[in-house]
Order: structure tokens, then C-alpha cells, then sequence
């Protein structure tokens, strides 16, 4: 018979557990998006909705890539097409599959239209790499970081950078 | 402050509403001392040209009188043109990026009213040439 008693054996248990070190990797929500066929994310902090349908109502005296306005619960919120922005074709993009990604900056919000919402995932840090050279100059100061996703390549996107551009009338 | 005044619940506000074309615009009533219609009368510019927008001929042409920095000018609008008291919970300050984007100076606050869109309200007193010294 061993002599050990149960509180040597919790003791010890406890000793272990405190040698475990967690080496989960701190991970960054990302909302994952397409456009004009190309991926690309905003990180989830940045975004605090998807609105699959949602009324946009027309404002005249804008430019084409502002859609209009949309009233989120008593708030008035801005949709913008963000394609001219981004260099993007605008030709080719169901409406139907189409979702307003409500984005939050540090000192504005608006609706961002995209053409379909792919997913909202939690990846590691480390799976975000910079952003490759050959990425085309008119994205490299919007980029955050490329990763893949579903064997594409997903760029993501600096939200607070893009409502910036917008603001001074680039897109 | 109590939740209606926080809300803006307690307040409203005249607006006189009318068309430019297709779409629906307001201004704040106190900005205008009169209207008439526009059939007989001595021509005045068109809103249309102060908006830079292309001129179409629009249905029941009204003319209002705007008062702006002690003159008062008339313009020209289309009708039908109404007065409605809009409760200040309806009228929204125009989102950031829209106001950094649009092309109209004049544009001052939107109007969600009975259905019929995000009206334009617009400030016509800052549309109006300055006057000459």
C-alpha cells in the first residue's frame, strides 16, 4: 500500500497545474468580406453590426459612392460604397447577397456596403502577416495585414484609415 | 433633463417643404417670409442653379422669399409646397462622412418624415450670393 494521502496527491496536482504556462496565442476577431470578388476583413472591434437588410434612404447632393443613409434604431448612419476607394470594380455584385457593415472609427461611423459577408473568425496574431510589396500601391496605406482564408488571400483592412480617405474625398 | 427633452421628444419644428424635381426638400419656415406661385411673376433664379443641378422644369413652380443677411431674395422652387411642424426626434444632423461629402453647402440636417425619405433640410440663407458691397 502506498503511504500517500489524498492532499499530497491535490498538492501536487496543484503544483503541476501551476507549471503549466498557457501558450494559447492572443487571437483578433475579424470580419472576413467580399468584394468584387477579392477578400477582405475589418477587425471585429471595428464593426458593430451586419445589417443584412436594411433601408437606405437617398441623399441628393452626394457623391455616387455614398449610397444614402440608414436609420439604425433612431440613429442616422451614413452607406458608403467603398469600391472606388479601393480601386474596385462595382459591376457584377448580386444586390441580393449584399450586407451593410455598420464601422466604427475612433471620431466617425458609417455603413460600409459589401458584397457578401463570408464569415467572423478569430485568428491568431501571428496568422496576419504584413502586407506583401506587391500589393498595389492605391491599398498599401489601407492595409493593415494579409492572412489566408479558405486558400484566398484576405486583406484586412484599416477602417479608421479608410472613413479618413473617404472624409477628404478620396473614393 | 427629463427623457423627452433628452430625446428631443418635446420640440418641433415648421419646416416648409417642396420638390426640386424628383426630390423632396425642406427649410426651416422661419427663413421664409412669403410665397406665390411662380405664373405671372417676375422671373428670380432657379434652386436648381444655386444646387448646380440640371435644370428640369418642375411641376407648379413656386417662388419663395428668403430672408438673408437684412435682403430678401426670391427663388424659385417646385411644388406642391407644404408647412409641417416635424417633432425635433425626426430631424437628424447629417453623419460625418456625409457632411465632409456632399456637394451641397446648404445642406444642413436630414428629415425622416412619413415615409417619404431622408429630406434634405436645407440652410437656403447660406445658398444665397453674398451681397454686393
Amino acid at each position: 500500500m502506498n503511504d500517500v494521502t489524498l492532499d499530497q496527491i491535490l498538492s501536487q496536482r496543484l503544483d503541476a497545474n501551476k507549471n503549466i504556462v498557457n501558450v494559447d496565442e492572443a487571437e483578433i476577431k475579424l470580419v472576413i468580406f467580399e468584394l468584387s470578388q477579392q477578400y477582405f476583413a475589418f477587425h471585429g472591434d471595428r464593426i458593430l453590426e451586419i445589417l443584412a437588410q436594411a433601408e437606405v434612404f437617398f441623399v441628393p447632393g452626394c457623391p455616387s459612392s455614398l449610397e444614402g443613409v440608414i436609420n439604425v434604431r433612431g440613429d442616422i448612419e451614413s452607406v458608403i460604397r467603398p469600391h472606388a476607394l479601393l480601386n474596385l470594380p462595382t459591376a457584377g455584385s448580386p444586390l441580393t447577397q449584399s450586407s451593410i457593415l455598420l464601422g466604427r472609427g475612433s471620431t466617425m461611423s458609417s455603413g460600409i456596403r459589401v458584397d457578401r459577408v463570408l464569415d467572423v473568425v478569430d485568428v491568431p496574431h501571428s496568422s496576419i502577416r504584413p502586407p506583401p510589396a506587391t500589393l498595389p500601391e492605391h491599398l498599401r496605406a489601407l492595409v493593415l495585414g494579409v492572412l489566408q482564408f479558405q486558400k484566398q488571400q484576405v486583406v484586412v483592412l484599416d477602417l479608421e484609415k479608410m472613413f479618413a480617405d473617404y472624409a477628404s474625398g478620396l473614393g | 433633463m427629463s427623457q423627452a427633452a433628452a430625446d428631443g421628444s418635446m420640440y418641433a419644428l415648421d419646416v416648409v417643404l417642396f420638390h426640386i424635381g424628383a426630390w423632396r426638400m425642406g427649410v426651416e419656415a422661419q427663413q421664409i417670409r412669403a410665397l406665390r406661385p411662380s405664373v405671372g411673376q417676375q422671373q428670380c433664379p432657379r434652386l436648381t442653379d444655386l444646387l448646380h443641378l440640371p435644370n428640369s422644369l418642375g411641376a407648379a413652380p413656386q417662388q419663395l422669399q428668403v430672408r438673408c443677411a437684412a435682403l430678401d431674395y426670391w427663388i424659385e422652387v417646385d411644388g406642391p409646397i407644404d408647412i409641417i411642424c416635424v417633432p425635433a426626434r425626426n430631424i437628424y444632423r447629417l453623419p460625418a462622412l456625409l457632411a465632409a461629402r456632399t456637394q451641397w453647402p446648404g445642406l444642413r440636417a436630414l428629415l425622416l418624415h412619413q415615409q417619404q425619405g431622408a429630406i434634405a433640410l436645407l440652410d437656403l440663407a447660406g445658398l444665397m450670393p453674398a451681397p454686393a458691397l
